[in-house]
């Protein structure tokens, strides 16, 4: 797998602490979106359907630093919107890795070539440029909905990693993927020379302007297992192998909400990244005042019965990883002979 | 769709449900209160527990922060073009080419 070993024992490090300090439920990702304006409008996203007067509001570098420290989750991910339409970014992405959080800036790329020139970013590693890209490029400049998207990220990548960035990928797959396609495209970005690459089923945003294209359960288990299985160990990904075995169908996790809170210039969302419920003021609000048992699949909740996205379970697989000696060995074993 | 066009009445459990239909529009609503004020904005969240019920917007204009008590609001009416809903123009889902409200040029080539 992808993850650098500095990375890994911080957050397994961190992990152990919250056990052992008997924390039931704690964050491992704080999702930290300053702006939710964005330079596209991809079919299957419901994030920035707003009023002009709302996607140009931004939060404050005060106001996110001060979400970070209140989260102490040991990495945050800057999605969005598009986080280099942030004015602030450089400055942001500065303060966050010398707290020693590990960022992953999830961009489009469309502007990362120009920010890059112009020296907004210094090479880190705490710092991960996470760019999107859905596919190869007729794939993905559908997804997206503008041609010749895929060219400037691949240009981007390349520049990133020339001047010495981290890079990874991060790929949202829906029903309308081909798994022989989306194999070869796992061998192209690996061409590129990212570090490693994420990958997740949509989620059906009642906002997405494409309502028909979302996986449900069995068709996700169905497509991860056909793209998946007997995957070339030179395939490296940026995320859990049990995270992947249960898209695979090979475990059963229930949804860890919390995991993955979502601070945005709303306030932090209930009851996570991708449901809209409602928002709380403090962090503390939101994990003592949210009724987690109306969540996830068990509680029976229609929004959360054809959801497998990375933000509810990859928290699962890696409480799952530290939680048992199997699911150490289990880790371990497909991390090092690359085998799901 | 207001109170007044048979949504919702002077009932607190209609205001309540009023609110939360304009929570999950995606668009601009107007708040009438008691007071004979209007408020124009995006109403981003609302508290509809214990005693102190109240709903929050970013008010159109000022930017400003607001929060109303449920006992002040008489109606609301969903004034703002709701930007989820599929475009009327082409019939093609959604917003095109980007979110970015100052991005130049955008265009789409697929729905």
């Amino acid at each position: 797998m992808g993850l650098p070993a500095a990375q890994a024992w911080t957050v397994a490090s961190y992990v152990l602490k919250q056990r052992l300090r008997g924390r039931e439920r704690y964050p491992l990702v704080l999702m930290l979106e300053p702006v939710l304006r964005c330079n596209l409008a991809c079919a299957g996203c419901g994030k920035i359907q707003y009023p002009p007067h709302v996607l140009r509001r931004a939060l404050t570098v005060e106001q996110c630093l001060a979400a970070v420290e209140e989260c102490g989750a040991p990495v945050v991910s800057i999605p969005g919107g598009e986080p280099l339409l942030y004015p602030h970014i450089g400055e942001l992405v500065h303060e966050l890795t010398s707290r020693n959080k590990y960022v992953y800036l999830c961009t489009n790329a469309i502007r990362l070539k120009q920010k890059l020139e112009e020296g907004v970013f210094e090479p880190s590693k705490r710092l991960s440029f996470s760019v999107h890209m859905d596919g190869l490029r007729a794939e993905h400049d559908l997804s997206v909905c503008r041609d010749g998207v895929y060219d400037i990220a691949v240009d981007a990548i390349g520049e990133a990693l020339r001047r010495g960035f981290r890079v990874t990928t991060n790929t949202t797959l829906f029903n309308t993927a081909e798994p022989m396609r989306v194999r070869d495209f796992f061998d192209a970005m690996m061409d590129l020379g990212v570090e490693g690459m994420m990958v997740s089923p949509g989620y059906s945003y009642d906002a997405a302007p494409d309502q028909d294209s979302f996986l449900e359960r069995e068709k996700t288990v169905e497509l991860f297992s056909a793209i998946m299985e007997g995957k070339p160990k030179r395939w490296r990904f940026n995320q859990s192998p049990l995270f992947l075995q249960f898209l695979m169908g090979k475990r059963d996790y229930e949804c860890t909400p919390w995991g993955n809170p979502l601070y945005t210039i709303f306030g932090w969302q209930r009851p996570c990244y991708l449901l809209q419920d409602g928002y709380a003021a403090t962090f503390s609000e939101l994990m003592d005042d949210t009724q987690w048992e109306q969540y996830g699949r068990s509680s029976g909740n229609p929004s959360c019965q054809d959801c497998m996205v990375h933000c509810g379970y990859e928290p699962s697989a890696v409480h799952a990883t530290f939680s048992s000696w199997r699911g150490l060995r289990d880790s371990a074993v497909a991390t090092v002979t690359g085998r799901l | 769709m207001s109170a007044s066009d048979g949504g919702a009445g002077d009932g607190g459990d209609e205001i309540a449900a009023l609110v939360e239909r304009a929570f999950h529009y995606r668009g601009d609503v107007t708040v009438r209160t008691a007071a004979g004020v209007e408020v124009v904005g995006y109403l981003f969240n609302r508290n509809d527990r214990g005693e102190d019920r109240c709903a929050q917007l970013f008010e159109t204009g000022t930017g400003r922060e607001v929060a109303i008590a449920y006992r002040d609001i008489r109606d609301v009416l969903f004034t703002g073009r709701d930007t989820a809903a599929p475009r009327q123009d082409t019939g093609a889902p959604g917003p095109v080419g980007g979110s970015d409200p100052e991005a130049p040029g955008r265009t789409a080539t697929t729905p």
